[in-house]
Order: C-alpha cells, then structure tokens, then sequence
C-alpha cells in the first residue's frame, strides 16, 4: 500500500494543482467571489416579505370617515398610496394595465352607513398574477381591517401570547444567509471541480499525469486539496461578514460547525468529480453540472418552503446533500443546536457523501487506467 | 457589415453547435427539466406547517380551537405530550411553533377574565413566524368570542366590511404565476450561457486567430454568433412554451404581438451578455462561472420572479431596472396572465431594446480592440 500513498509524491502534486489554480487569476475571482460577495449582497437585497404594494384609492365618499380608513391601510408601510384614482372605473383600470398592485374602492355611501350604524362596504381588488403577493396583501388588508373594527372596542376575549424563538427581530436575512450559502457552495463546488479535473482530458495532459509513478489516490486527492481549501476560506469570510452586515448569530459549536461543512464541500467536490468522469469536453462537463446542481438547489428548501411542495417532491428532497446541509446550518447557527438535534442530517449527509466520493474515485481511477 | 459573411458565420456556429450531440441535448433538456420541476415542485404559498399543540385546558373550547387550526390551510396541529418543554419541541419534534392551551382556559373566558393562549415561534424563517402570527390571532379572537359572556363579545355590525378579489388568477393556481416566470429565467440563463461558451470557445482554441487573420469584421462576427444563437435560443422559447401550454394549460391571455416582439429581445440580450462575458474571459471555465454569476442568481432573484421587487432596498430595485429580465418577466405575465396588452408592456419592450444596443456596443468593444486591423 505504501506505493498508493506517499507523501512526497502528493507534495508535488498538490503544489502542481495549487499552481494551477492560483495561477490563474480569473479561476481564483469566480471561486471566491460568488460566495462572499453574492450572499452578502443578496441577503440585504431580497426579502420574502410582502411590502410597499402600490394601490389606487377611489374615495367616492370623500369623507372623514374614509380618510381615516385610508390613513388606516397606508399606516404600516404594506401598502403605499399611487396617485388618487378619481373614481371607481379609473381604479380598476389602474390594477388591469399593471400599474397599481391593489384598488381600495370606497363607494360614496360609505359615510352614510356608518352614521346609520350599519357596516361600510369597501372593496380591494388586487392584481393576482402575482399569486403569492396577491394573497399575502389580502390577509394583511384583513389584519388591517380588523384592527381598525377593534378601535374602542374592549379587548378581544382571548389574545395569544407569542414569543418569537431564535430570532426575534424577524430579521429575513437569518434565513436567507444558509440557504444562499449552500446553494453557491453546491454550484460553485460542483462547477469548479468538474471543470477542473475535465480540464486535463480536454487538454491531453491526462496521459502525462498517468505516466508518472503517481497513483490514482495522489491524484485525486491532490486535486481535491486546493478546492477544498479556498471553498473553506470563502466559507468562513461570508460567515463572518453576515455576521458584520447582519449580525447573524453563531450560536453552535464552531467545530462541529466546521466538520459538517466540510464534509458537505467534499460531497460537492465528489459529484463534480464524478460529472467529469461523464464528459469529454468543458462544455459538456458545465452543462451537466448545471442539470444537476440547479434542481438541487431548487429542492433544498433554500427558496422554497420544502412543506408547501407536493409530497413525492418533499420524499425525493430527502436524498439532496443541500437540503440537510441547509437544515444543520439553519440549527447551529440559529438554534445553537448539537449533534443531539442534528444527528439525522448529519448521518444522511455523511451516507451521501461517502457513496458519491466512492463512486467517483471508482470511476476515476478506472479512467486513469 | 458584410450580410454574407455574417451569414456564413452564423452556419458556421450552427454547424459546431450541431456536431456536439450531447451538448444540444442538454441545451434541450436543461430548460425542459427545470420548467417542470418549478412548473410541479415549487410552491410559494405557505401551507401544512406542523405546529405541536399541548392541551392543558382539554375543554370543548380547545378542541374546537385545535380543530379550526387544523382546518386552516396553512398549519397543521400536532397533538403533543404535556411533559414536554416548548423549547425541546420546537428543537427536536419537527415542528415550527408550539402552542400551550393553560388549565382553566374556557373558564376563565367563561366567565371575562384575561385568558391567554402561549405560543413560542421559530422565527428562523420570518414569513412561516409571521403568517403562524396571523392565525393564531385570528383563531383566538374567533373561537374566543363564541365562549366569552353575551355582554363580552361584541355581535354588532363591524364598522368596515371589507371585499377582496383578486384579479386574473382568482384561483391562486400557482402553476399560472410560476410558469411565466420561469419561461423568462430559462431564457434568461440559458442562452446566456452557450452564447459566453461560443465566444471563449474559439480563444481558448486558438482559432479565433484565424478570425483574425480572415477579412470578417468585429462586428461581423458578433451578428454572426449572435443570429446563430438567437436561432437556438427562440427554439428552446418554443420548446419551453409548447410544453407549458401541454402540462398547465397555459395559454395566450390578450394580444400575443407583445410576447412575439418581446421573446427575441430578451433573447438577443442574454445572447449579447454571453458574448460579452466571453470577450472578457479567456477560459471556458470561467465564462461560464461568470455567466453563471451573474445570470443564475440575479436573473432568478433579482428579476421578481420569486421575491417582489417592489419589496427589496430602493437601490435594489434601481438595479433591477437593468436586468432584462425583469422587463420580460412583466411581457411574459401580462401575455399568459393579465391579458392587458400594449398599454401595459410597451415601456417594458422599450427597455429592452434599450438593453440590447448597450450590451451590443459593449461586446463589440472589446472585440474591436483585440482585431489587429480593421
């Protein structure tokens, strides 16, 4: 076995790969740049939440009692004022050609009513094709409604107390930070590896590495070291800059933190290898690598809530290395949870990543053969 | 502008496009796959959250309470043991929020004293807190009126009646509001990608010398790979929409000239970003990183495909008027949901062509200065 492993013979080839990648300054831009300055840039950017839906307002009514209801929906920030429709037809027409989200419609006997006691009808229309938005702005036009109902009224019978566990700012970007952070490992990692390890089919210098006395292991892990090491680099600056940014927490163990992540950057490693091994050109080996990193990252649960999908979508999401990567992320950082909590995730990420680096050294080495 | 030559290099393209078997199929396969997983597998809409529930009070009161937030949509009560702490739930038990219905519940309501339902939420995903918030509240107030004292619960007209409709998607099928999108982000990556493959392709070769050497202009052999191109990527538009209409139904709402303008705009766009990529890279491996930067992740989220624009940082949404496809993204819903036509997409057509001229000199440029005479 000696004649499998020595270390002198896997110094030489490290600093070849290390060469290789750190020579080439574009290589080395597109593999730290992705990581740190994406995740800091699109966790301050997007927001699931729904807010500043633009609607016309058609007071018919023109009353205090509408402006009031009025400055009752524009009081939160949900919804902003777009110019004053002036009357109910030119609302609708607002929402139909796109230009408004919503339509508050407050007919002209609106105060009337409410003198007489009776309730005032008002109608919201809102521009569905958006269907998320559209139904997130009419259950905040309810909460609105509601809360305006209540003025004056004593205290509702039963109130629940709630308490907003692990993250009581509701700051959105503690949530998108993991998601954004697996995913761009997963698809850098994936990228990066398989075109780099194609690179010496394509370029013929394949046969030469299999002249030499190195043996498939050197090989493979050799070109496994520099990856590994810059995704870990990369890693831990967007860590620390969420943490400046956003003051994401960490509130888990580093160590432990540091293990999973790196098994999991091994996995990712293990599937680009395994691509390459497909593929005959760099074209190929990037096409491929996209099918199979881009549903991966849509079946993580990084996007999209992995409960809303259609059950066979959420049994196939239970072999993807991202989802559970997301999941332990999300815990050790924001729950500040062990291996106690984690253990399942861990265990499948751990099955998944042996499996796909077995195959891929198979497959690997019989090529080099 | 020679139009011949420009002719012969779009074949030309074609040609090498064509002799990679696998590469056209998965220049096919790619976009087909992702629209139907986000087509069949993504869903926005919040639905099934488990919630634990621990019922202290066990009165007809909390099990019509536990009933009606089961009934809802969104959540979903899992009944749990009373020794538990709140804290292990949410830790270990799977679920997203545990609620605790204290002893004496439905007398204390009986009889208009304060009563209080306590819920710990896992806030770590803000919008599943905020909508378990919601429900919770609205549960309460409603189950809470019909066991409270006559003189408590206020039966009396509601000041404001408010009616909500929604507009052109009244059933919420998210399938109509998802497929849309995803016509724009396949066309957005996609194209983008072989175009930035195509243009590196021939430096990292070396043949380009040869493009060099011959008498075909900068700007020749841009219309040449970009007319090629084009020609790829309104076939994938085809393919994607074609099964679009086959799987969902979705089918032209209004006027389709819009779409028919907007498609091979949005199209020569990406294609035009893929050669600048590719003029400003030297390997294959790093024009598609970079496309792939700047396309897979800002066309997705940037775009207001799955996040409204209109919620993100003001600087943000500026940004986001330079993405084409945020424009095409507006052509495409108004063309399969809205219906409304012209009025509505003409700004949108405009910024596009907008976009196209400048990405047009942009990858002509650095070209240009490459060419050793022209």
């Amino acid at each position: 076995m000696s004649s499998l492993l020595s270390w002198r013979r896997l110094l030489v080839l490290l600093r070849k790969e290390f060469v290789q990648i750190l020579g080439n300054r574009q290589v080395l831009y597109i593999l730290l740049f992705p990581p740190i300055v994406q995740v800091t840039i699109l966790g301050y950017a997007v927001s699931p939440l729904v807010k500043h839906l633009t609607f016309a307002v058609a007071d018919e009514s023109k009353s205090p009692a509408s402006r009031e209801l009025i400055d009752a929906f524009t009081a939160n920030g949900v919804f902003v004022p777009h110019g004053e429709a002036d009357n109910t037809a030119n609302a609708y027409r607002a929402v139909q050609s796109g230009t408004v989200d919503a339509a508050l419609v407050i007919p002209a006997d609106y105060a009337r009513s409410a003198a007489r006691g009776a309730s005032g009808q008002v109608q919201l229309v809102l521009d569905g094709v958006n269907s998320f938005v559209g139904n997130v702005g009419a259950g905040y036009a309810s909460l609105i409604v509601q809360a305006y109902n209540a003025r004056g009224e004593p205290p509702p019978p039963l109130a629940p107390q709630i308490t907003f566990a692990y993250n009581p700012g509701l700051v959105t970007a503690w949530f998108f930070v993991p998601g954004l952070l697996g995913a761009i490992l997963m698809i850098t990692g994936i990228l990066a590896s398989s075109s780099q390890s194609v690179r010496e089919k394509d370029e013929g210098t394949l046969e030469q590495l299999l002249m030499t006395p190195a043996s498939s292991l050197e090989v493979l892990l050799a070109k496994i070291a520099p990856l590994f090491i810059l995704f870990l680099v990369a890693l831990l600056a967007s860590i620390a800059l969420s943490r400046l940014i956003f003051g994401l927490p960490f509130r888990g163990d580093l160590i432990l933190f540091l293990a999973i992540s790196s098994l999991y950057i091994v996995a990712a490693i293990a599937i680009g290898m395994l691509i390459s091994t497909f593929a005959a050109t760099q074209q190929q080996v990037v096409l491929i690598s996209l099918f199979t990193a881009l549903p991966l990252m849509m079946l993580s649960g990084a996007f999209a809530p992995i409960e809303s999908m259609p059950p066979f979508w959420r049994t196939i999401s239970l072999v993807n290395p991202l989802r559970h990567y997301i999941t332990i992320v999300r815990d050790i950082l924001l729950k500040g949870a062990g291996l106690d909590v984690i253990w399942p995730n861990v265990l499948a990420l751990l099955a998944f990543a042996v499996v796909a680096m077995g195959i891929s050294a198979t497959r690997y080495r019989s090529q080099l053969r | 502008m020679n139009l011949r030559r420009v002719w012969v290099q779009c074949v030309k393209e074609l040609v090498e496009f064509r002799r990679d078997r696998l590469t056209v199929a998965l220049a096919f396969a790619l976009p087909v796959a992702m629209l139907l997983i986000f087509g069949l597998a993504i869903r926005l809409q919040i639905k099934n959250i488990p919630v634990a529930v621990q019922d202290f009070d066990r009165s007809p009161f909390s099990r019509d309470f536990i009933a009606r937030i089961d009934a809802s949509q969104e959540l979903v009560a899992i009944p749990e043991p009373l020794d538990r702490s709140p804290t292990a739930l949410l830790q270990f038990g799977n679920v997203r929020a545990s609620i605790v219905i204290p002893p004496g519940t439905q007398r204390a309501i009986a009889q208009g004293r304060a009563a209080q339902i306590q819920s710990l939420v896992d806030a770590t995903d803000v919008v599943n807190a905020l909508t378990i918030k919601q429900i919770l509240t609205a549960t309460s107030a409603f189950v809470g009126a019909t066991y409270a004292p006559p003189s408590l619960a206020s039966f009396g007209p509601a000041r404001v009646a408010l009616h909500e409709r929604i507009w052109f998607n009244p059933g919420g099928n998210e399938a109509l509001f998802i497929v849309p999108g995803v016509y724009a982000v396949i066309l957005a990556i996609y194209p983008t990608l072989l175009a930035a493959i195509a243009m590196v392709r021939d430096k990292e070769r070396g043949t380009i010398v040869q493009a060099y050497a011959s008498r075909l202009r900068a700007s020749e052999l841009i219309a040449g790979k970009c007319l090629a191109l084009e020609l790829i990527g309104l076939a994938e538009a085809l393919a994607i929409m074609a099964i679009g209409f086959a799987v969902w139904g979705v089918h032209f709402a209004g006027d389709p000239l819009p779409l028919l303008i907007g498609t091979p705009l949005l199209v020569c766009c990406q294609v035009l970003l893929g050669l600048f990529i590719g003029a400003g890279t030297s390997t294959v491996t790093s024009a598609i990183q970079a496309s792939g930067t700047v396309n897979s992740l800002l066309a997705v989220l940037l775009s207001g495909f799955m996040y409204p624009v209109f919620a993100m940082p003001l600087f943000f949404q500026w940004l986001s008027y330079i993405v084409p496809t945020r424009h095409y993204i507006n052509i495409t819903r108004d063309a399969f949901v809205r219906g409304a036509g012209w009025p509505s997409v003409w700004s949108e057509l405009l910024s596009l062509v907008l976009i196209a001229s400048v990405l047009a000199v942009g990858a002509w440029l650095p070209m240009r200065r490459m060419q050793m005479t022209d």
